[in-house]
């Protein structure tokens, strides 16, 4: 244990002589500074931002544009809730929840607290989530390692469970979207092979289907045609921000919020699948619940605010740990990141922390710095934000879909990137349209390419034998995690009512 | 019975992916599958097509036991229709003209359908914004980030 701290302390001085370096300083301001622009922002979201930007990296170092890239995605947090208080729509998704009292505290006049609260909130979990990753990420990289192809493999389908189960509508449906996602995955040349697959002998998609074209028409040609097809007006509430630093009282209220948000939002995020919006939902339930003033909720609690937005800053913190310590992906925004590294020719995973420890603990500690940063640019540059939240989305999308085509065909040079990319806009309207989640489809088509070099592997080496997933130790209880994240679900409430009806026949 | 739009969207939906698996599987089947011990090119191809299916022919049948009943709200009401299929159309007109227009005239000319129709915005306002936009683009884009963009015959 010790040896261990002094690891981790090492590690830290280290990263921040990283962070530190000007040109590490100053990816990492321009990271939180178009993160926090696109979380204001509503309808570009970090996913298809950090697409976006993807091919602006190549010009910079391997560790410059992944401390770009991260400060997009926790700045975009941070961003986001200005929007939700200011405006009542949710500038970045993981800020739905803060609508519910952020907006009602802004037309109590109290928007200077709400903004000021989810500044400090978010500082204080996005720094308490830094640390998380600091304590955890060696000894899971040092456990990682162990790890062959059938543990892989195992621990795949383990995410690839969660991801279907944690989706907001139907299951069945997350599934095929899961298999089709898996499917499209496999176009392009096999990689143990070479054989062409789903190529129809045509040249681009013997490269594959590419991530940026997806992510990009998914996550930002879809949320451009839903809006234009809402015809989506927003309306910046009237109001002085004054204030900006909460109160004794408001310190007082928020405390507790703050801290329970930070670490279920950072245990949940660690969750494959999970995400930064789901933990908001928890932390503002689990506040109302330990509320001894339930009824203030939805009226301007600031509980309301201080919870959730701690818990999708700690949350973005912990989502990195996988992606970090395994080269496993959790939810898109890691896939994107994951697609960051590969670009620059690191596999993140186990061996990342001894081969480009410059790479891991300078990405980290420049989160530290991030929120510093964040802090900055939140709490006195306010004002800037909302003169943003004033420019009419009908001068904002056609600037959205032409960012999004140079983005596209600059990664490829290639026209067909950019119909590709068009075509995924129109069927992630039409799956918005029909209940069918984009998310667990991008995280397999991400994912399937390990999961089926693991799974061949697996079998080559036990000579076609299944059972070699269930007699390795890790594999296996990864095997039997993954069985009962499927029957708990679906025995739990009928064990309930067996209970309830074996109770009442007692009785 | 008049069946309810949300009815129609589920069943149109689920057999869209039933369909979109068997082409899938009829494709995979033509690759070496090889052996479980030394798994093909076709082998995961293969299982993920046939699990697919049997997820459509499941949300296909979910689909047509459930009667939903609700309000028949249109898919997408006309106008909206109008302006997504400008926005669709103007953007693959995009595409196809980027490498011959070249991109400061293409965007320009992108600019003002998606200001001018989507947006409503009057002729001089949209011209204006467009030819802004497009140069702003070209000088952010192309000369300061140095993103490869196709120049039209006059260079630009």
């Amino acid at each position: 244990m010790g040896v261990l701290s002094v690891d981790v302390l090492q590690g830290t001085v280290y990263g921040f002589a990283v962070a530190l370096q000007p040109a590490n300083l100053l990816a990492c301001f321009v990271g939180v500074f178009v993160g926090t622009l696109i979380g204001v922002l509503p309808g570009l979201g970090p996913v298809a931002t950090m697409s976006l930007l993807l091919p602006a990296t190549f010009v910079m170092t391997p560790t410059a544009s992944i401390i770009m890239m991260a400060g997009i995605y926790y700045g975009a947090m941070y961003g986001g809730s200005t929007t939700s208080i200011l405006v009542n729509i949710p500038g970045e998704a993981a800020s739905v929840v803060t609508c519910l009292d952020g907006y009602q505290m802004a037309r109590q006049g109290r928007a200077g607290p709400a903004l000021g609260i989810a500044a400090f909130g978010s500082f204080i979990a996005g720094t308490l989530g830094v640390l998380g990753i600091m304590l955890l990420s060696p000894p899971l990289a040092a456990a990682a390692l162990r790890f062959g192809p059938p543990e892989i493999f195992t621990l795949l389908l383990l995410g690839f469970t969660m991801i279907t189960y944690l989706g907001s509508g139907s299951r069945l449906k997350a599934v095929a979207m899961a298999f089709a996602g898996m499917l499209l995955g496999t176009v392009g040349l096999d990689p143990v092979t070479a054989t062409p697959r789903f190529t129809f002998d045509t040249v681009t998609l013997s490269d594959g289907v590419g991530l940026v074209p997806m992510i990009m028409g998914l996550f930002g040609v879809t949320e451009v045609l839903v809006n234009v097809e809402a015809g989506l007006k927003q309306e910046v509430f009237q109001t002085k921000i004054r204030h900006l630093l909460p109160t004794r009282q408001d310190w007082k209220d928020s405390a507790a919020p703050i801290a329970r948000g930070s670490v279920l939002g950072f245990a949940l995020g660690i969750l494959p699948g999970v995400g930064a919006i789901i933990p908001t939902f928890v932390a503002y339930a689990l506040e109302k619940r330990l509320s001894k003033r339930p009824e203030t909720f939805g009226r301007g609690a600031i509980e309301g605010v201080a919870a959730p937005e701690s818990a999708n800053n700690a949350a973005t913190a912990g989502s990195m740990i996988p992606l970090l310590t395994l080269g496993i992906a959790p939810n898109v925004v890691m896939a994107v990141l994951l697609g960051a590294f590969l670009v620059h020719g690191v596999q993140p995973g186990p061996l990342m922390l001894r081969e480009h420890p410059e790479l891991f603990w300078g990405v980290v500690a420049s989160m530290y710095v991030g929120n510093v940063l964040l802090l900055v640019l939140n709490l006195p540059l306010i004002g800037l934000w909302v003169q943003i939240l004033k420019v009419p989305y009908g001068l904002l999308f056609p600037l959205i879909l032409l960012v999004c085509m140079i983005g596209v065909y600059g990664v490829s040079d290639n026209i067909w990137d950019v119909v590709i990319m068009l075509a995924f806009g129109g069927l992630g309207w039409l799956m918005r349209k029909t209940g069918f989640e984009a998310a667990p489809m991008v995280l397999a088509f991400v994912l399937g390419r390990l999961a089926e070099e693991s799974l061949r592997q697996s079998l080559l080496l036990s000579r076609g034998r299944f059972a070699i997933l269930l007699e390795r130790p890790i594999a296996a209880a990864f095997l039997v995690a993954t069985v009962v994240v499927i029957v708990l679900p679906v025995a739990l409430p009928r064990l309930r009512t067996l209970l309830t009806r074996a109770a009442a026949e007692a009785s | 019975m008049p069946e309810s739009g949300a009815a129609r969207r589920e069943r149109w939906s689920a057999l869209v992916v039933l369909l979109f698996a068997l082409a899938a599987l009829v494709e995979a089947r033509r690759l070496p599958f090889g052996s479980v011990s030394a798994p093909g090119a076709g082998f995961f191809p293969l299982t993920l097509g046939a699990g697919l299916a049997l997820l459509g022919a499941a949300l296909v049948v979910r689909a047509f036991a459930t009667t939903a009943a609700g309000a028949a709200a249109p898919f997408v009401t006309p106008s909206a229709r109008a302006r997504l299929m400008t926005v669709m159309i103007a953007m693959l007109a995009y595409a196809a003209l980027l490498g011959s227009l070249g991109f400061a005239l293409a965007t320009f000319a992108l600019m003002v359908v998606l200001f001018r129709v989507v947006e409503s915005h009057g002729w001089a306002r949209a011209v204006l914004e467009s030819a802004a936009t497009a140069v702003l683009a070209h000088v952010v884009f192309k000369a300061w980030l140095g993103v490869r963009l196709p120049p039209g015959p006059w260079g630009f």
